[in-house]
């Protein structure tokens, strides 16, 4: 699936528009939240799943890892899309089983993958994981 | 009809009769009958919908119970009525079964035939299972490795479905890793949308959330693996609820599906069969769409105003039977979903950023990073706002 400049800039301001609606309905959730759930559970909730001080580190540099969509737009050339339909852009030379397949993205691949996985190979990859 | 759809989904609910009484069964609001839909309702049912008009290409048959196998000769008789001409609908036929009554025969005329799938229920561990499912686990898991071989031979997933009752929470983690292990790719668990839970919520929750932590951490190391969908809910439909003009469904009960009784009667979906409602339905058999307008002025439940309701799995059938209004939602598993969002939170957070840190130093690698980042940003705030905002 690729897609071009225009439609790039149309999927960023869908996306903010996405981010502000879901930033709206989110300031709910305190409301929604007290009439489903008892008080026990509301703190099974908020305490429970938590993220350790590391995964918040790798977490943090990640979002400030170099991207580069700006450099795409610009130049013109498709970028490839994860949002839209079946893309197994995140793994190079699968002839298996892309997982998520039909999903955002693919990360991994199984049962045939000769190439590279972003995500990791299984024990029938003869590529290699990024 | 189903215009929404390229496929049509026709249930032919064979018998009310099974030979498992499982501790979470919705089948449970009316005597069972003894009865068993007719064949030549059954084929008639089959030729109308391969039949009708509309523009779907696909008709998808799934027979359903009670238990399927105890009508085998009617699946055998709707199957080979269907191959015995051509038909303007492409055809596919699927069944579910407790797979304790899987024999050679049985076995014999499914390798010859490709063309039908089945899902087996097996809730995890030989404990949990027999907990649940009044110790057939030995009986069920004799049958596991032929489906999983014809399911090789014929390149098709193998399915298997995991129920979590209150007695086999604590057990779930280990439940789905042993399926993973028998050779299961995917696992399909959930809790019941039903009331089932009363004065253990609390204690449930509780544990659930530590099995979530469990499954997390196990599918980071196995990424060959389709994540359950308990840490893996479609993060994609968590945004533009609102922003969207139709109020979200989760599943197809009207359309694309419909359903047969045992006596041939229509009904949108299985879960609206009398044994499951313990009334006989008479509502419309399609629901049209709401807007969120119309939902929200028609008494809704307080689901409307949560973000997460278009990632919330609900029954249309149980809505209407508790609250008379299929999009009026049910909301006992509310916490159970609140959590598996923010396991997969958590999931998406540790496995993008991971793939952000080997991202290779290329265009294409780069252009991957913004990708991963805005989905990040995403699973950040989700599960920021699940650890502070709830409480």
């Amino acid at each position: 699936m690729t897609m071009n400049r225009s439609d790039r800039e149309e999927t960023n301001m869908a996306e903010s528009a996405d981010r502000r609606q879901f930033l709206r309905n989110a300031m709910k959730i305190g409301g929604a939240a007290a009439l489903l759930l008892t008080s026990a559970s509301r703190q099974v909730l908020a305490q429970s799943l938590q993220l350790n001080s590391q995964d918040m580190d790798a977490a943090r540099r990640a979002q400030l890892a170099q991207g580069a969509p700006a450099a795409a737009s610009q130049s013109g050339e498709p970028v490839s899309s994860g949002y839209h339909g079946c893309d197994c852009s995140g793994c190079s030379g699968c002839t298996g089983t892309c997982s998520d397949s039909c999903g955002n993205k693919c990360t991994s691949c199984t049962g045939g993958c000769q190439g590279t996985c972003a995500g990791g190979c299984s024990d029938s990859c003869k590529g290699s994981a990024r | 009809m189903a215009e929404r759809f390229d496929f049509r989904t026709v249930q032919l609910h064979l018998t009310d009769t099974c030979n498992l009484r499982c501790s979470y069964c919705y089948e449970a609001w009316a005597p069972r009958s003894s009865q068993v839909i007719s064949l030549a309702a059954a084929q008639e049912i089959a030729a109308r919908h391969l039949t009708e008009e509309g523009s779907h290409k696909t008709v998808e048959f799934d027979f359903i119970g009670g238990e399927p196998l105890l009508a085998w000769d009617r699946i055998v008789g709707v199957v080979d009525f269907v191959h015995q001409r051509h038909w303007p609908k492409e055809h596919s036929f699927s069944f579910s079964t407790n797979g304790t009554l899987f024999n050679d025969e049985i076995k014999a005329w499914l390798d010859r035939h490709n063309c039908i799938s089945f899902s087996f229920s097996i809730d995890g561990t030989r404990e949990a299972h027999n907990k649940n499912r009044c110790g057939s686990y030995d009986r069920a898991i004799q049958h596991v490795p032929w489906a999983l071989e014809r399911a090789a031979r014929l390149k098709i997933q193998p399915r298997v479905k995991m129920t979590i009752g209150p007695d086999t929470v604590p057990m779930m983690a280990e439940g789905i890793l042993e399926l993973h292990a028998m050779g299961f790719d995917k696992v399909d668990a959930n809790v019941p949308y039903e009331n089932i839970w009363g004065d253990r919520l609390e204690s449930s929750l509780i544990s659930f959330a530590g099995q979530l932590d469990q499954l997390v951490d196990y599918y980071l190391l196995h990424p060959d693996l389709e994540p359950s969908r308990l840490i893996d809910l479609p993060f994609s439909k968590l945004v533009g609820t609102e922003g969207e003009d139709e109020f979200p469904r989760w599943c197809g009960s009207g359309s694309p599906m419909i359903c047969y009784d045992v006596e041939g009667r229509p009904l949108p979906c299985h879960r609206f069969v009398s044994i499951s409602t313990g009334r006989i339905y008479e509502g419309p058999l399609t629901f049209p769409i709401k807007t969120w307008e119309e939902v929200k002025k028609s008494k809704p439940s307080p689901c409307v105003e949560c973000p997460f309701v278009a990632a919330c799995p609900s029954c249309m059938a149980l809505n209407w039977l508790e609250n008379g209004d299929v999009d009026r939602r049910t909301h006992w598993h509310c916490g159970f979903i609140l959590l598996q969002i923010k396991a997969s939170a958590k999931f998406k957070i540790l496995r993008l950023s991971r793939d952000i840190a080997a991202a290779p130093q290329t265009d294409e690698g780069r252009a991957k990073v913004s990708e991963y980042q805005a989905e990040l940003d995403r699973a950040l705030q989700v599960h920021e706002l699940l650890s502070e905002q709830a409480v």
